[in-house]
């Protein structure tokens, strides 16, 4: 697993708690939501490969 | 050298982002100065129709030549329908329907400036003049309000431009 994608995680986590703080003071609470979960969405499609991964390794252990 | 191309892209995606959110920024106040443009030209027309006693398809037309663009364009062609022998309110709604592109006016705008036809093409001077004052005075709320919107709304497109430069800068590396 390359160290990059926890840097991109942990940009990406900061940038867009900034982007919603920035929304919710300009009363933009539904946007503000919205670049959340997007934010969420794409982190959660860089990590599922490494899930899947997870996943089939504990297989492999436990011989499931 | 990678990095290098790695940096300058970085710094392409926020610039141009921020460019966006001037872009979007500078559109408000456009729509500030559009709107103050209308309201002069309407007090040109109220003092020529009032002091001159002119027909309105000269006042427009020479009115038009005082105005910026794209303000000038609704006058011109306002005066041009009228020349053509269109009533005076339905001339008002098309010059606005068809120059409203060019403009950064909104459509809550363009709806409260429809009606001025209908003021013009009314015989009784007195309900022209109050009727004309009554959309002097929404430019002038709207234009106030707009003002003070104005620096918060720049602050907050920069911010947004740049962060959203910056995210789109780390999703794409």
């Amino acid at each position: 697993m390359d160290i990059q994608i926890v840097f991109r995680i942990a940009a990406t986590g900061i940038l867009v708690a900034v982007l919603n703080q920035v929304l919710i003071r300009a009363g933009r609470e539904e946007q503000a939501m919205m670049t959340t979960l997007a934010g969420l969405v794409v982190v959660l499609f860089w990590l599922i490969q490494y899930i899947s991964d997870l996943f089939t390794t504990m297989e492999t252990i436990f011989s499931l | 050298m990678f990095n290098i191309f790695k940096i300058t892209g970085t710094a392409i995606t926020v610039i141009c982002f921020f460019i966006i959110g001037e872009y979007f920024a500078c559109r408000k106040a456009l729509r500030g100065d559009q709107l103050t443009e209308i309201g002069l030209g309407i007090g040109f027309l109220r003092g020529d129709m009032e002091l001159n006693m002119s027909p309105a398809v000269i006042s427009c037309e020479n009115i038009s030549e005082r105005l910026k663009e794209p303000v000038k364009d609704i006058f011109k062609e306002f005066s041009e329908r009228l020349k053509g022998g269109e009533s005076i309110d339905r001339a008002w709604i098309r010059a606005l329907t068809y120059n409203y592109e060019k403009t950064y006016l909104k459509a809550e705008d363009i709806e409260a400036l429809y009606p001025f036809g209908k003021i013009i093409e009314c015989l009784d001077i007195e309900k022209q003049d109050r009727g004309m004052e009554l959309t002097v005075g929404y430019i002038d709320r709207k234009t106030k309000e707009l003002k003070n919107e104005l620096s918060g709304a720049r602050r907050l497109y920069r911010s947004l431009s740049v962060l959203t430069g910056l995210l789109t800068a780390v999703l794409l590396l």
